[in-house]
Parts: structure tokens; C-alpha cells; sequence
């Protein structure tokens, strides 16, 4: 296992869209925070504060807000192509002949693309602290940051990476039940933002607590799941209602995922592969 | 290896009654077009030390078979088992002895013929050395580190033996391997075949290749609309084409034919005006043309029309198509062929169902096959010599 593991591993950093999407990103994390220097620089009423205008106090609430939507999209993309190639350059069969144990070769898949794809969200976000704190020092101030702030830094980092990890399992599973990256990708990205986001957001709200994406929002910025509570359409605006915390709201992803793979997993071992 | 200790060996593959029907536009809860691609297969092939040609035309279930010898389909009825173990549900206690491609080449485009093959190694915890000794032999070591996406077709392909070699298997199973090589290509895939063989190894070669085929096999199965049609050495095979014949082209042919009876020759009327089929040994052509010249006839032509491999192949799968939804239905790559000069009879079945009937307990939309072109049958290798 730990052969199939490793060549399942080496198989995914040598992958072109393993690199070439956090490329992307770390690529738009460096346009935006040098626009941001440029912006603020000699502008003294716009020097920012690390601690409280960029990390959103010592808590570091909002410093990840900005990606915590783009990261597990992207690790569901990889996730997806990650099969979707296998299936298209037919190695799926070929990798069959050496290791014809099917849930065997997913178990591998889904650790090796999951581990990597939460250490390299890790990474990004680590990338991003640097950049925003660079900018932070050499434009405003990064008084105050302290032991407190950097451990509650690292917890965030560490919730983006399991949730990225959990969503590139997703990817995995969706895309062997639907046996389509494509179909699989855009159908992720239209549940996300039209189905769970908007649909389901507004006229099912007790519903929407338990679904996927919002949990993943709530445990990757480690914020409490709120509902609304009665009418939107009221003079004073929607009330919100604390559901659950992120904690749970991790469960509750990862149970999504669980379903996901379990299912895959079934249909994977019965499937003909051709 | 002597055909004796081959009779000897084990089979390493057997094949029981095997069946799949595949599923057009089918239904999440079950259900579709049925497609037959096997039906009713039964077979024995690949003795240790021996190479076994899988023939059929496209589309006749070579594939399909190959797919549940590896696992990688389920078949919908009969068994499929590889060195005693059924393949279709614990093909992984054989992985390790059976080396195989299927269809194309299949590696990864952007890595490297050996980073692809080090991943491959990795997985099977075979020594990275493996991989030099493989690429040597392929005679790729040279171009090994360029990406798969920039080989030829040709370089794929033998790639992809190199990977499927890699485990020094028992038996290999290879898919169409002269698939878009060149002729020393193939002649070196044919050598290959041959040591690998001669190693001790069973090998299993699918092709249309079947001038190749005839060259490296010692027993050859041939199958079409998903049923086994003749099995059995290379020369049993080649008999199914009837025997060599000696074909005159002479101006004067009906007088010719006159002229060889009375010599005691019998000689047969050609589609083509002036030439004629004679039956006699082609050692013994001297004896046409002295009847002929006796009698001031001269013939403009002489050649021998031998029974080969490709007419046999002809001649067995000559039987129409299914009218049923079948894979088996696409044209025979050799449609473009001459017919063969003398087809053997083909018995029909006694109580053979009619064409076309459904079998009992069919699904809806299920059309039978008609009846093969001759009866299965299966004889020893090594009843004749290759």
C-alpha cells in the first residue's frame, strides 16, 4: 500500500493541473497584493493594520476570507481531473492490470490527492500570510501580532487545508459515480453557486444548514452556521439563528464526503472498465 | 521447448461458456439495449511455452474477452479463469504473472516512457532496474526520456510491451501489439513473441496481422459474433483453407482442361477467362506443362495459390452478421481481400435454431446470432507443426 500510495503521490505532483491552478493563484495573490501596494503606498490614511484591518483581530477571522471560496473549488477541480485523466488517457485500465484491487487503487488515490491537495492549499495560504503581512510591514503596521495571533493563524491554515482535502475527495467520488470530470465540474460549480448558494440559501433555509458547501464555508473560517429566521422580506431585514457550531459543520462535511466516496467506491468496484 | 513438454504443461487460461452483453443507453436503473459481444465462448489457450493467436474480425468480442481475462469487466455469464484462479473476481492473487495491453498503449502523455514506467514499477514494487532492461529491450533506452505524447505510434506501442514485460510475467497477454509499427517494427515484435516464448512463457496475441500471426503462433483460436468459430494448431487452421493449388493461366483454357484430363489431371474453370485451378501438388506443376506442351498448348502462366492463414480466417468468418444489436457487426478489416480459392464445406449444425431467434430467457431486444460457421471445434496444438 505504501508503494501504491507513493506512485499514487509521485502520479499527482507531476500532474500539469496540480501546478498549473495554485500557479494561477499564488500568481493572482502576488498581482493583488502588489495593485494593493501600489494603492496605498504614500496614501497614510490607507495604512493598513496586519492584526486588525487585514487578520481581522487576534482571532485571524477574516485573513483567508478572500480564498476560502476559491481554495476548495480548485481542490475539487484537481480531484475530479485527477480521474477524469486517468479515464481519458485510458490509464485507468492499464493501472487495473497491476493493481486489480479497485478499492485498494481508490483508497490510494483518495489519500495521496487529498493529503496533497490540503498541503498545498497550506501552502498557498502560507504564501498569502506572507504577502499580506509584507504588505502590512512595508505600507502600515504589524504591531500586535503575537504568539496568540500566529497559533490562531495556523489553525485556519490548518482548517483550509482539511476542508480543501475533504473537497478533493469530493471530487474524487462525484466524478467516479458520474464516471465525467466535465459534467462533474460544472455541475459542482452551478450546485455551489446557483443550487446550495442562492436556490436552496433562500426558499429552504433549514435546509441549507446541512448542506456541503455551506459547511465547508463555516468550518474553513471557522465561523458558526447561522440561519435565517422568518421572513426575508421584512422591514427590519431577516433575523439569524446560530444552528451549529464550525466544529459540527466540519462533521457534517465530512460526512457528505464519507457518502460520496462510500458510494463511488461501490460503483467503482462493479463498474466495467473500458 | 519440445512439443512434448508443451503437451505437458498446464493451460494457463481457461475460458467456460463465457457471455457479455453490454448496455446501450442504459438506464440508471437498469436495463438498455442489450449489445451481445460473447455468447457462449468456451476455450483453452496460452500452454506454458507457446504463443496462442486470438483472431476474429472488429468487433467479434477479441477485446471483450481479453477485458474479462484481466478483470476488468465482469462477464454476464460463464467463467474466465487465469493459471486456475478466477480472474474476473481474484485476478489480483495473478497480477503479478501476467503481463498485458490492451488495445492502444495506454501511459501518461506528459511523463516520461520512464517515469512512466517507474510509476508502474513502484506500484508493483518491481526494481527500478527493471526499467533500463525493459527500455534496452524495446529499444527504447535511448529515447527514454522523452514524454509518451512525443513517441510515434510505433514507440508506443513498444513501450508499452516494455511495461507489460516489466514483470517478467508467465503469461502476455498483448492486444493488437503490431498496431501501427513499421515492418521491422513488427518483425521485431514477432522475434520477441518468439524468445518470450521459448522462455517458457505463454503468450496470448490478438491481431489483424495475420500474415504475422502465421509466422509466430503455434496454436491460434478464431472467433466472430462473440463465439468461438475454430481453435486448434496453426496448421489445423490453416487447413480450414483446403490445400494448396496450382493456378495456370493459358489462352486456350477449355482445351487445356481437355488436355490435362486426358493425362489424368483434373483441372477447374476460373472466374477470371483464362485461368484454370489444377489439382495437383505444386512440387509436381513440371507435370502440367509437359501435358500441356504434348499437345502444342502453352500456358502464359504458372503460380501456386497456397492455403494460408488469411484464407482460412476468410473462410471461417465468412458467415453473415447477427440481426440482432451486435458489436460484432462492424466490417471485417480484410473485406477488401479475394475471396478464397477453394472454401471447405461448411456444415451447418444439425438442429441448429433458425437465425435470428431469440434463445430462451433472452432479454427484450435480444437477438440471437446465427448459428457458426462450422462446428467448434477444438484440436491439440501440436497436431500439426507451425
Amino acid at each position: 500500500m505504501i508503494n501504491l500510495l507513493a506512485a499514487e503521490s509521485q502520479r499527482l505532483w507531476a500532474r500539469r493541473m496540480t501546478r498549473f491552478f495554485p500557479a494561477i493563484l499564488a500568481l493572482l495573490m502576488v498581482a493583488g497584493v502588489v495593485i494593493a501596494y501600489l494603492v496605498i503606498n504614500g496614501d497614510d490614511s490607507n495604512s493598513p493594520d496586519f492584526v486588525n484591518d487585514i487578520a481581522g483581530g487576534l482571532e485571524a477571522s477574516s485573513l483567508f476570507g478572500p480564498i476560502t471560496t476559491l481554495l476548495p473549488v480548485m481542490a475539487f477541480v484537481i480531484g475530479a481531473s485527477s480521474i477524469g485523466a486517468d479515464s481519458k488517457t485510458g490509464m485507468l485500465e492499464q493501472l487495473l492490470t497491476w493493481e486489480p484491487r479497485r478499492l485498494r487503487l481508490l483508497g490510494a488515490r483518495l489519500l495521496a490527492v487529498a493529503s496533497g491537495v490540503g498541503l498545498l492549499v497550506m501552502a498557498l495560504g502560507l504564501v498569502l500570510v506572507g504577502l499580506l503581512y509584507a504588505l502590512a510591514a512595508s505600507t502600515g503596521t504589524v504591531d500586535g501580532t503575537t504568539g496568540e495571533l500566529w497559533a490562531n493563524v495556523a489553525v485556519a491554515l490548518l482548517r483550509l487545508g482539511v476542508a480543501s482535502a475533504l473537497f478533493a475527495a469530493f471530487g474524487v467520488g462525484i466524478t467516479l459515480l458520474v464516471d465525467n470530470s466535465v459534467g462533474s465540474i460544472v455541475g459542482f460549480v452551478i450546485y455551489w453557486f446557483i443550487v446550495e448558494n442562492f436556490l436552496v440559501a433562500l426558499f429552504l433555509p433549514k435546509v441549507h444548514v446541512y448542506l456541503p458547501v455551506n459547511n465547508a464555508d463555516s468550518f474553513a473560517s471557522g465561523t458558526d452556521i447561522e440561519r435565517i429566521d422568518g421572513s426575508v422580506f421584512t422591514e427590519t431585514g431577516p433575523d439569524f439563528v446560530t444552528e451549529h457550531s464550525y466544529i459540527v459543520a466540519g462533521v457534517i462535511l465530512a460526512g457528505w464526503v464519507a457518502l460520496a466516496v462510500v458510494a463511488s467506491g461501490l460503483v467503482f468496484n462493479r463498474r466495467d472498465v473500458a | 521447448m519440445s512439443n512434448a513438454m508443451k503437451d505437458q504443461a498446464p493451460a494457463v487460461i481457461e475460458i467456460k461458456n463465457l457471455s457479455k452483453i453490454y448496455y446501450r443507453a442504459r438506464r440508471p436503473w437498469g436495463g438498455g439495449i442489450p449489445i451481445t459481444a460473447v455468447e457462449g465462448l468456451d476455450l483453452t489457450v496460452g500452454r506454458a511455452g507457446s504463443v496462442h493467436g486470438f483472431l476474429g474480425p472488429n468487433g467479434s468480442g477479441k477485446t471483450t474477452t481479453i477485458r474479462c481475462l484481466l478483470g476488468l469487466i465482469r462477464p454476464t455469464g460463464g467463467s474466465v479463469s487465469v493459471f486456475g484462479v478466477d480472474s474476473t473476481r481474484q485476478f489480483h492473487h495473478v497480477a503479478s504473472r501476467v503481463g498485458a495491453i490492451v488495445e492502444n498503449p495506454k501511459m501518461f502523455p506528459n511523463f516520461s516512457a520512464r517515469r512512466n514506467l517507474g510509476l508502474l514499477a513502484r506500484m508493483a514494487q518491481i526494481p527500478s532496474s527493471e526499467v533500463e532492461r525493459v527500455l534496452d529491450v524495446v529499444g527504447l533506452k535511448d529515447r527514454g526520456d522523452d514524454s509518451f505524447a512525443s513517441y510515434s505510434l510505433g514507440m508506443k506501442q513498444r513501450l508499452a510491451i516494455a511495461g507489460a514485460l516489466m514483470k517478467d510475467p508467465d503469461l502476455l497477454i498483448l492486444d493488437e501489439p503490431a498496431n501501427g509499427l513499421d515492418p521491422a517494427g513488427i518483425a521485431e515484435i514477432r522475434v520477441l513473441v518468439r524468445q518470450i516464448a521459448d522462455e517458457g512463457k505463454a503468450v496470448l496475441v490478438s491481431s489483424h496481422q495475420l500474415a504475422e500471426v502465421e509466422q509466430m503462433v503455434d496454436d491460434i483460436t478464431v472467433i466472430d459474433h462473440g463465439r468461438l468459430v475454430e481453435t486448434g494448431s496453426l496448421a489445423h487452421v490453416r487447413s480450414m483453407a483446403g490445400d494448396d493449388v496450382v493456378v495456370v493461366t493459358i489462352d486456350q483454357r477449355d482445351e487445356a482442361i481437355a488436355a490435362l484430363a486426358a493425362s489424368g489431371i483434373t483441372a477447374h474453370p476460373r472466374a477470371d477467362g483464362r485461368e484454370m485451378s489444377v489439382d495437383i501438388e505444386v512440387a509436381r506443376s513440371s507435370e502440367i506443362t509437359r501435358a500441356l506442351a504434348d499437345r502444342g498448348l502453352y500456358l502464359s502462366g504458372l503460380r501456386a495459390d497456397r492455403a494460408t492463414l488469411e484464407k482460412a480466417f476468410l473462410t471461417l468468418t465468412a458467415a453473415p452478421p447477427p440481426t440482432g444489436p451486435s458489436l460484432a457487426g462492424a466490417p471485417s478489416p480484410l473485406a477488401g481481400a479475394p475471396p478464397p480459392l477453394a472454401p471447405p464445406p461448411l456444415a451447418a449444425p444439425s438442429g441448429a435454431p433458425p437465425s435470428g431467434a431469440a434463445p430462451p430467457g433472452a432479454p427484450p431486444g435480444f437477438a440471437a446470432p446465427p448459428p457458426p460457421a462450422q462446428h467448434p471445434r477444438t484440436v491439440d496444438a501440436g497436431e500439426g507443426e507451425r
